[in-house]
């Protein structure tokens, strides 16, 4: 529904226009009752009643005429960004097979991933043997867009499970322990918790243990949750951040609940610090994109954003895409250029 | 795909060439880039910013700037270079790392300093003061501070980098870091408090091999490094210091000569990460705890992981159905090599930090601690063999590696501990150190003689005595009124004293509310204020005017910290150490306001459907003995957490219900007292536990405990597995019939069917054919009523693979291989993703000639582990292509330049080259063709063979499907050694929790 960068620019606006008053009162101004219901009153900063008034809005996705999202944007002036955003979230995108498609209803292009799509329908069976997955890939192959294809399914009312992130950033490694990544995922499941949540009452080991399971039994009631944990990887992630993710998996395999209401999708973690048996772990190998696939993957684009061009024309695109590639960041150069005629063809 | 009712605007005719000159256009921009020009007032919020840890942006000012600036201005000006800062909330942000630290280099050291100055009302956290230390050039010790502490200096160690002069490296700080995370894990059970024990400690010493730590004559550390290859085991009563010395043997050498240290690991037992029964848990704990105290040798765990890798790849191909392994007993043995091989790797490991440690002296010790065994114990003897055997590897193949055990009393009797092992038995501290810890905890030295005369020398009732202490003045003989022996003068035991302390602790908070609410309220394990309010008011005879109330007396109650801990549904958890006394003593004294408390628990928690809550709820029911009323479907997994210490304050026929669903083993009076259904559930455990690891007749004893058998009772399966193996396997088809009778008017089909799957092994391993198809076909009826269609795929599957014998070719296999097909096209892809091995021998046998079926099937469940290279020298034998080579040539010609992955297809054929076993195969009839070029130029471009198959599947090159055809025909394919698939719902959970790929 809205990509990484979309959603960080619809949040900044949002900051900055709570920022100049009551923000429950601003907030009243543009959305209905049945969605303020759903954002907390007692929220100590502007910038979390943004957070929350984003994500409420995301969740339900285009359940109400016109979707919440679309009506955020009246909080704050219209630019020639926020027409072109607001114009694109006022309708959903249609899809005849939306599991299938090389486009994701964020507007980003997602290519082959044969495999990730058939595990994601595996992973989101009810009860399913392997509630974990790993995506695994050399350097920048496409893993983080995995989350974008997941969340893709769930705007389309093709998951049940709400999907969401946590995503590690190198610059913030070094202080990211146990504690602020059980923050991130109760905040992202909406679930505000006091102080004493994170209090230390048994050893360390157990401590990180504990905590894994006080964040899955702190989720709301009824709800069902994909975590997807992105780039855990690296010199700076820490030893107890990985017993942490470590102990999530365990907590969601061993307990009949967690793993009917959890699914847990690692992207690039090594695996050799889990101490799950890997038959409860499913896995996708990402295969190199090929052009064939460059090829399906423009021909959908074209079919979406305005109709098959000629021969001629799709394979002069094809050409343009697949030249001078470097061999560094292949795929993130192709997707860059697929990005590049979407927006030329919204244009 | 895009719907074909697409929205309207979407139909716009592309003008061609401005399509593509809009498009290039914007390539060339993205290609350029947007270079960006720093303002100078953006730079002034860096160079503010960056003296900073955190920072609320509207709050920052810019450096060297008078201006005043809109907070939506500052936010703008920094919004590309802050990120919000990890575990905050309320606006806090940093400067990115690649930014602060340009920040920093355009900043002379005086002018951080100013930065610092004068950036007004900023937030003085401790990590800011670290970092102001940091930025003056005089950071602390990094062997005094704490892991929070170093976590903090790693990070800002990384900004500082080489810009403030003379401060530890970032490799400095990481490896402090790194060490002192592992010491975290114990250092606590080790206070500045601690006393006494010397020559235990110095026993531990001499067992390691090490000197003091205080010792710095190489020669002497040279002669002392003999040590004992034999294992030795702490034992002693809860509380007594068992954790305590090993934690401050540990401790001591943190600040020692490096000449002196040695690695380590230290595992407790109650760390939930660490299966009893997989010992790869404990190498990857154990490997990541060396890691992180020899970060030196990265190769070395490397190399581990690499083997780890390997270990779970083979453990997953044995998962597989089908497969080369013929027998159960062959994927057992199969799974013990693919574990000696991780165990070999482990040792690797240790050996080589020891010996590369000290490169010209001897090997240097290196100490496995296992911590809280008890909790192993608990667990049954056949669940320890795997780790059993780990270590019995390692002390076999490393000479310096010392297996300390650290363990309640009574320790495993010797035929259950399979190594000769020393002893220390810890009993109460002497008079002297009981008195010299007392004085270390704050009591005056007249009163220290005469309460650690009183209470003797358990160190945990001595702390407790400290904490009363704090609160009564003690009388002539110590603490006043405290019951240390019987009517008969003999001593009571340190539990009832410790219960008697607590007692006085409840004793001395001063609202009388809470008071009640802690004693007897402690019935309860947890408490919150709806607890209060519903259940505990009444018994305990407390008023309590609405929920409001209860949250205050809660709230008073939590200020107790020597009494509760915070409990993970925001309540309150009364601590197990002080509870478990107490509640012996309350069910003597007062028996009616327990059993009341019991009851209004119970009538409170039933029908909350939180795992902890209904956990509770079999907690009470247990607690009062009405486990004979307790059904299995009370029981829940979720619930183990919640109720694993529980089974010391239960009676006996709950201890028994408890310990069948905990996966616990009882003695053989409990075992007694259990039901048939509860015994065949801990003994079909047990039974699992010997056939993993090849221990039949044991088994077979176990299972003799009993005659008699539930109707649906799992053990005839398993006592036909454990026979088998013993080849008697005419007892095993009785036990198999005897089973199938007991069942015949059972609704459980799936057990039922998993009976004849296993008749029919047997009779096909007996060579009687017709009688094996019988009993498949038993099955297949069985099957068809079952709701996962997995299992009468296997069946199926089975049956043409019967037919595969020259000895076996009656009528029907046409009919079975369409019966097959017509069920393999309504299995779902999601279904099949669950046993692809099921999936490709069913498309094995169907073959390419069912062309539509054959390709969607196979592109589910493509090639496994033969997805990627082996196809390449099975090629390579074809007529025509006589050599690897000539593949490789062909390869290179038709095989597209581009490919980014680490390992990609010509570098696994090379590898083939080197290989000399390939030209062994030589399928026959098969000619070079177009098709082989053809399969050879798609393997370039897709890199697997299940990418090719997704080129198959797009409806081009079913040409190939003859060729992938023969292949799949050549892979080794048996189910005889699998359990029957699709029958999960009936099993029993236990049933898949010990290496189910074997067992």
């Amino acid at each position: 529904m809205l990509n990484d960068d979309d959603e960080k620019y619809l949040y900044e606006e949002v900051v900055r226009a709570l920022g100049v008053g009551n923000p429950i009162t601003l907030l009243s101004t543009c959305l209905p009752p049945a969605c303020m219901d759903r954002i907390p009153r007692d929220l100590q900063y502007v910038d979390a009643y943004a957070r929350e008034a984003v994500r409420r809005c995301k969740a339900d996705r285009w359940k109400n005429n016109p979707c919440w999202l679309v009506l955020l944007f009246d909080l704050f002036p219209a630019t020639p960004r926020s027409m072109a955003l607001k114009q694109r979230l006022a309708n959903p995108p249609r899809y005849a097979l939306p599991a299938e498609s090389r486009v994701l209803a964020n507007d980003t292009p997602f290519l082959s991933r044969d495999q990730l799509r058939l595990r994601t329908r595996t992973l989101a069976a009810r009860r399913s043997p392997k509630p974990i997955l790993l995506v695994k890939g050399t350097g920048k192959c496409g893993k983080s867009y995995s989350y974008d294809y997941i969340d893709h399914l769930f705007t389309l009312e093709e998951l049940e499970f709400a999907p969401f992130r946590v995503r590690f950033e190198k610059d913030t490694g070094l202080l990211f322990g146990p504690e602020q990544l059980a923050r991130d995922i109760l905040s992202q499941m909406g679930v505000e918790v006091p102080e004493s949540f994170f209090s230390k009452d048994t050893n360390n080991v157990r401590w990180i243990y504990d905590l894994a399971g006080k964040v899955l039994a702190a989720a709301p009631k009824g709800r069902k949750f994909w975590i997807v944990l992105d780039n855990f990887d690296g010199p700076n992630l820490l030893a107890n951040t990985v017993k942490f993710i470590d102990a999530l998996a365990r907590r969601i395999v061993d307990s009949t609940v967690h793993s009917e209401n959890f699914r847990l999708v690692l992207l690039q973690f090594d695996p050799s610090h889990l101490t799950i048996e890997r038959y409860k772990i499913d896995e996708e190998q990402i295969a190199n994109v090929t052009d064939s696939d460059v090829e399906e993957g423009a021909r959908e684009i074209f079919e979406r954003f305005s109709s098959l061009p000629s021969d001629a024309v799709l394979r002069a695109t094809l050409a343009r895409i697949l030249t001078g590639l470097p061999n560094e960041e292949r795929l993130v150069e192709i997707n860059g250029r697929m990005q590049e005629l979407i927006n030329t063809l919204k244009a | 795909m895009p719907d074909s009712t697409a929205s309207a605007s979407a139909a716009i005719p592309i003008q061609s060439a401005d399509l593509l000159a809009e498009f290039e256009q914007r390539l060339v921009k993205r290609s350029l880039g947007a270079n960006q020009i720093i303002s100078a007032e953006r730079w002034a919020f860096r160079k503010r910013a960056a003296v900073l840890t955190f920072f609320r942006p509207a709050e920052l000012t810019p450096y060297g700037f008078s201006l005043a600036f809109e907070p939506a201005h500052i936010y703008s000006l920094l919004q590309d270079d802050i990120i919000p800062a990890p575990g905050m909330q309320g606006g806090w942000f940093m400067l990115k790392a690649a930014v602060r630290r340009e920040a920093l280099l355009s900043l002379s050291h005086e002018e951080m300093q100013r930065a610092l100055a004068e950036s007004p009302g900023y937030s003085r956290t401790p990590f800011q003061e670290l970092y102001e230390r940091w930025i003056a050039g005089r950071p602390p010790e990094l062997a005094t501070q704490s892991l929070e502490e170093l976590t903090w200096a790693a990070q800002i160690a990384e900004w500082l980098d080489e810009i403030v002069p003379d401060l530890p490296s970032v490799e400095q700080v990481r490896r402090a870091r790194d060490r002192r995370s592992v010491y975290a894990l114990f250092s606590h059970l080790a206070t500045d408090t601690y006393t006494g024990r010397d020559d235990e400690l110095e026993k531990l010493r001499a067992f390691i091999g090490v000197p003091s730590p205080t010792s710095y004559a190489e020669k002497f550390i040279r002669r002392v490094r003999f040590g004992s290859n034999e294992a030795l085991v702490i034992e002693g009563k809860g509380g007594i210091g068992k954790s305590a010395i090993a934690a401050r043997l540990l401790n001591d050498y943190f600040n020692a000569d490096p000449a002196v240290r040695f690695p380590f690991a230290y595992l407790a037992l109650d760390n939930p990460v660490l299966k009893i029964e997989e010992p790869f848990t404990f190498a990857i704990e154990c490997v990541r705890q060396l890691e992180l105290l020899e970060p030196d040798h990265a190769g070395v765990f490397e190399d581990f992981r690499a083997a780890l890798s390997a270990y779970h790849d083979e453990r997953l191909m044995l998962d597989h159905k089908s497969g080369s392994v013929r027998t159960r007993g062959g994927r057992v043995n199969r799974l013990n090599q693919v574990q000696v091989r991780l165990f070999n790797s482990f040792t690797n490991v240790i050996n080589r930090l020891c010996d590369e440690r000290d490169s010209d002296g001897p090997s240097a010790p290196l100490l496995f601690i296992l911590d809280t065994f008890e909790e192993a114990i608990f667990q049954g003897a056949e669940r320890l063999v795997g780790l059993f055997e780990l270590l019995k590897f390692v002390q076999k193949n490393c000479p310096t590696f010392r297996l300390l055990i650290l363990t309640r009393s009574p320790f495993l009797p010797q035929e259950e501990f399979p190594f000769s092992h020393g002893s220390i038995v810890l009993e109460e501290l002497e008079k002297d150190e009981s008195v010299n810890l007392l004085r270390r905890l704050g009591v005056k030295v007249n009163i220290a003689e005469r309460v650690g005369k009183q209470i003797g020398g358990n160190p945990l009732n001595l702390h407790l005595a400290a904490r009363v202490l704090k609160s009564e003045q003690a009388g002539s003989h110590g603490i006043e009124g405290l019951k240390t022996s019987s009517y008969l003068l003999f001593s009571v035991s340190d539990e009832i004293i410790r219960g008697q302390l607590y007692a006085r602790l409840l004793h001395h908070i001063s609202d009388h509310r809470v008071r009640s609410l802690a004693h007897p309220g402690m019935v309860l394990r947890r408490i919150n204020p709806e607890l209060v309010l519903h259940v505990l008011r009444g018994p305990c005879k407390v008023l309590v005017e609405g929920i409001d109330d209860a949250t205050t007396l809660c709230d008073e109650l939590g200020r107790e910290h020597t009494l509760v801990q915070t409990d993970a549904n925001h309540g309150l958890r009364f601590r197990p150490d002080i509870r478990v006394p107490v509640l012996r003593t309350l069910q003597q004294d007062r028996p009616k306001q327990v059993r009341e408390i019991h009851l209004a628990a119970i009538s409170y928690y039933r029908g909350r459907e939180k795992p902890a809550d209904q956990a509770e709820a079999l907690y009470h029911e247990l607690a009062l003995d009405e486990s004979i009323n307790i059904g299995d479907d009370h029981w829940r997994s979720d619930f183990k957490e919640y109720l694993g210490s529980a089974m010391e304050e239960l009676p006996a026929r709950s201890q028994a219900w408890l310990a069948a669903h905990m996966g616990f083993d009882i003695s053989p009076e409990l075992r007694k007292n259990a039901s048939l259904k509860q015994w065949e559930t801990i003994t079909g455990r047990r039974v699992r536990g010997c056939l993993r690891y090849g221990r039949y007749e044991e088994a077979i004893s176990y299972l003799g405990e009993r005659t008699e058998r539930t109707a649906n009772s799992p053990l005839f399966a398993y006592e036909a597995k454990a026979l088998l193996e013993l080849n008697r396997s005419q007892e095993a088809r009785a036990a198999l019939l005897s089973g199938v009778e007991s069942m015949q008017d059972s609704p459980s089909r799936g057990r039922l069917a998993e009976l004849f799957w296993m008749l029919s092994l047997i009779a096909e391993q007996q060579k009687d054919f017709t009688q094996a198809d019988e009993f498949l076909t038993n099955a297949q009826k069985l099957a068809a009523q079952i709701a996962d269609p997995l299992c009468l795929l296997q069946i199926l599957v089975q049956r043409l693979l019967l037919r595969r014998n020259n000895q076996y070719q009656p009528d029907g296999s046409e009919a079975i291989r369409r019966k097959l097909a017509e069920h393999l096209a309504t299995i779902s892809d999601v279904e099949l993703d669950q046993e692809r091995s099921l999936g490709r021998a069913a498309v094995t046998l169907l073959g390419p000639s069912y062309t539509e079926l054959f390709a969607t099937v196979l592109k589910t469940v493509g090639f496994g582990e033969y997805a990627n290279s082996e196809i390449l020298p099975w090629l390579a034998s074809f007529g025509g292509l006589e050599t690897a080579d000539a593949v490789y040539k062909l390869f290179q010609e038709r095989a597209k330049p581009h490919r980014s992955s680490p390992d990609p297809i010509e570098k696994r054929l090379e590898y083939h080259i080197q290989r000399s076993s390939y030209s062994k195969f030589k399928p026959e009839g098969i000619q070079e063709t177009p098709d082989v070029a053809l399969l050879v130029e798609l393997l370039g471009e897709f890199d697997s063979l299940d990418g090719v198959l997704w080129a198959v599947r797009s409806g081009k090159h079913l040409t190939l499907l003859p060729l992938l055809g023969r292949f799949l025909d050549s892979l080794p394919l048996s189910l005889t050694a699998a359990n029957l698939a699709g029958i999960d719902e009936y099993r029993e959970s236990w049933e898949s929790e010990i290496a189910s790929e074997a067992v």
